[in-house]
């Protein structure tokens, strides 16, 4: 016999296999059937999370403002702002409103996952937004330090709820941040930079569908 | 004139000599370039334009309007963030005028191994010289370094190191700090302040809120380019279609990349897209005594100079201060929660230094079937030592400026509170998203080469499949340049018109 015909075919069932497939087709279903559970379990959505939203589910909502209130709790912080949970949940609904398909769809996909499988991370069942205060950082915590896969659902969570934060004015005192110096509508730096002479004009009365050019009209 | 396509309604066809797609540094370099040569251009910008009383300096406004993606671009692992302008005026609107030249062991390089001809720097001096008298480069001085920056400079000197002033495009500034989210009060020399107005004055036509999304070619020649026409948040409104002579990208090496990804166009050694530089960098925060508010005056007026050596593999950092305001802050500090918002409360006492790489490492970028551009780029085991030691030496330096902790930003941080600790730094630990790593100059990933089988474009910025298609921006630079590259871009830009204006035809 030569050495070729010994070697086991690519879909040849061997015990091993048969074994690794089972315990492996096991774990699957068991993780699998926690997820539903999960997903399954009872949820308190409260009445601002119905909405309106241009993307997030009521349901994603509560989720966004959950993770939210965690990676912002200020703790005891020295004169910290509180989290405006709708004002953060408003932003990842814009956020994903605007952003590419792709990544609408992967955000979605994350915040679904993290509820759904977070909580099995540090070995807990249930869903994320039902867990106690402290049982939500521990997930978080793993979720930051774990495997790529889990980071990368971490980072992304952390830094449109930071970016959604510390926007607002009302968490730069705690920082001994004074903010803008220019008041809105400042128009000190248009100056000499600004010259009617190339002013931008709008709309479509300068290059209609026929290509050709009309009279520009300064805005 | 402006069009603002914001404020269209109706598609559009335009006819013009050259169509220039992109208005940065190397786009309205090259628009203005051609448009003073007599050349009927169309500059397309996929972003607004902006007037100087629109940069409000709040974050919250200004990262979704003058970045791309909302300020949220990152490779695909999520492992660097990629910071790049979006608006007339590209990355020049919120970068911080930092004017050096492409040093000349760079240069040498490129013909060395590109076979890049035409670039020598004694070929070039004299563009880089137009370049910084067109941005009024000139070099800072005491008087204008903030707090922040004068304690890098204090440690520098105090640690016997190589350090300088830098130059920078910055006439009648009033160290408000605000550099990043747009100047308000109108004082960088950029492309939006003076080449676009140039441009414009030339009889350049720059139609803003348009995003250009094939270049159109015909019997192997480029014939224009077609594209959509978006509102303030990038949703498409209509379509538009430019024919033009010659089509010139300048979208910047990310953004041309994926034009040729996306347009089909041939690409026989599979060169587009791949080769991308960034030169990453991270924070090191030191936390001094003293309230520093490092976010009023000048960000970056300082720089070291002991770790950038253009002759040496084992010597590619460059230091450089670096200051955010809260949102840049908070996304780049360690942990969440209590803790996170604690070190936040010494926001006012926080001096960032940020080591950046010349970078070996060569990242790719790709398009996936419905158009989303992903970038790659992991660490080499070359890039995560220099990264290891510009993490330590930076560290170093806010001891020796008197910082009484140095926050190493790690997903379990590295306190520093004397040198023993410097050894906790070390490249192992530099895995992705271990550290929060910042890139803002994209290059490479269309570069130029004597050769088509290792580059995109030939040395004149010619395409080196498509006749009449060029590109001019830091897509082209075949390597990585160590400096900030804005000059070299907006020299590029006149380096490509040049040749452009040199093939097209005259009327007689």
């Amino acid at each position: 016999m030569s050495g070729a015909a010994r070697e086991p075919s690519s879909v040849a069932i061997t015990r091993r296999r048969l074994l690794r497939w089972g315990v492996g087709g096991t774990l699957l279903l068991g993780v699998g059937s926690l997820v539903w559970r999960a997903r399954r379990a009872p949820l308190a959505e409260p009445a601002w999370a119905a909405g309106p939203w241009k993307v997030l589910s009521r349901v994603e909502a509560v989720i966004v403002a959950a993770v939210a209130a965690r990676l912002l709790d200020p703790g005891d912080a020295e004169n910290a702002a509180a989290p405006d949970l709708l004002a953060v949940t408003r932003f990842f609904d814009r956020f994903l409103h605007l952003a590419h398909p792709e990544v609408r769809r992967d955000l979605r996909a994350l915040l679904g996952a993290f509820d759904g499988v977070g909580p099995l991370s540090v070995g807990l069942p249930g869903r994320f937004v039902n867990l106690p205060l402290d049982e939500q950082a521990r997930v978080l915590v793993r979720w930051e330090r774990g495997p790529h896969p889990m980071r990368m659902g971490f980072t992304a969570l952390k830094q449109l709820s930071f970016m959604a934060h510390y926007g607002r004015d009302a968490t730069w005192p705690a920082l001994g941040y004074d903010g803008p110096i220019v008041p809105r509508g400042y128009a000190g730096g248009e100056g000499a930079w600004f010259d009617p002479a190339w002013a931008a004009a709008d709309g479509d009365d300068l290059v209609g569908a026929d290509g050709r050019r009309r009279k520009a009209s300064a805005t | 004139m402006i069009v603002k396509g914001r404020s269209l309604t109706k598609a559009f066809h335009r006819r013009c000599d050259v169509v220039v797609v992109g208005t940065g540094a190397g786009g309205a370099m090259c628009a203005r370039q051609l448009a003073r040569a007599g050349r009927d251009v169309v500059a397309l910008e996929m972003g607004g334009f902006h007037r100087p009383s629109e940069f409000t300096q709040r974050e919250d406004e200004m990262l979704p309007m003058l970045f791309q993606e909302r300020a949220a671009r990152a490779t695909k692992d999520m492992s660097v963030t990629v910071l790049q302008g979006r608006g007339v005026g590209g990355s020049t609107v919120h970068n911080t005028n930092l004017c050096k030249r492409t040093p000349d062991a760079v240069l040498d390089e490129w013909a060395r191994r590109f076979g890049v001809s035409g670039w020598s720097p004694a070929e070039v001096a004299a563009d880089f010289a137009a370049t910084e008298k067109d941005l009024s480069v000139s070099v800072l001085g005491e008087a204008q370094l903030n707090a922040a920056n004068r304690i890098m400079k204090t440690g520098t000197e105090a640690l016997g190191w190589k350090g300088g002033f830098l130059s920078h495009n910055r006439v009648g500034c009033v160290g408000s700090g605000f550099c990043e989210l747009g100047c308000a009060f109108n004082a960088k020399q950029n492309a939006l302040k003076v080449l676009i107005p140039d441009g414009l004055a030339a009889g350049l036509d720059v139609y803003s809120d348009c995003e250009v999304t094939a270049v159109k070619v015909e019997r192997g020649r480029a014939v224009g380019v077609s594209g959509r026409y978006v509102d303030a948040d990038g949703l498409p409104l209509g379509e538009f279609e430019v024919s033009a002579d010659a089509v010139v990208l300048a979208g910047s090496a990310v953004g041309t990349a994926a034009l040729m990804l996306r347009s089909g166009l041939p690409d026989p050694h599979s060169e587009a897209g791949r080769h991308l530089h960034l030169h990453p960098g991270a924070p090191v925060a030191g936390v001094y005594d003293e309230p520093v508010l490092g976010w009023k005056g000048i960000p970056q007026s300082w720089e070291v100079m002991e770790f950038l050596d253009f002759e040496r593999d084992d010597k590619r950092v460059w230091i450089v201060g670096n200051f955010a305001h809260p949102i840049g802050t908070a996304t780049n500090l360690p942990g969440f929660g209590p803790e996170h918002a604690r070190l936040m409360g010494e926001y006012a006492h926080l001096v960032v230094f940020t080591p950046m790489l010349h970078d070996r490492t060569e990242g790719r970028v790709t398009v996936t079937r419905r158009g989303r551009i992903q970038l790659q780029y992991t660490l080499s085991a070359g890039d995560r030592e220099q990264m290891a030691l510009g993490l330590r030496e930076s560290a170093r330096l806010h001891l020796a400026a008197g910082a009484k902790r140095v926050v190493v930003p790690f997903v379990e941080p590295v306190e520093v509170t004397s040198e023993r600790d410097l050894g906790l730094i070390t490249a192992e630990r530099l895995g992705p998203l271990e550290l929060p790593v910042l890139a803002v100059h994209p290059m490479s990933a269309a570069r130029m080469s004597g050769s088509a089988k290792d580059g995109v474009v030939r040395p004149d910025g010619r395409h080196h499949q498509v006749e009449n298609l060029y590109a001019a921006d830091g897509g082209l630079f075949p390597t990585s340049i160590g400096v900030p590259p804005q000059i070299s871009i907006y020299t590029a830009g006149r380096i490509v018109a040049r040749h452009v204006d040199a093939a097209l035809p005259r009327a007689s």
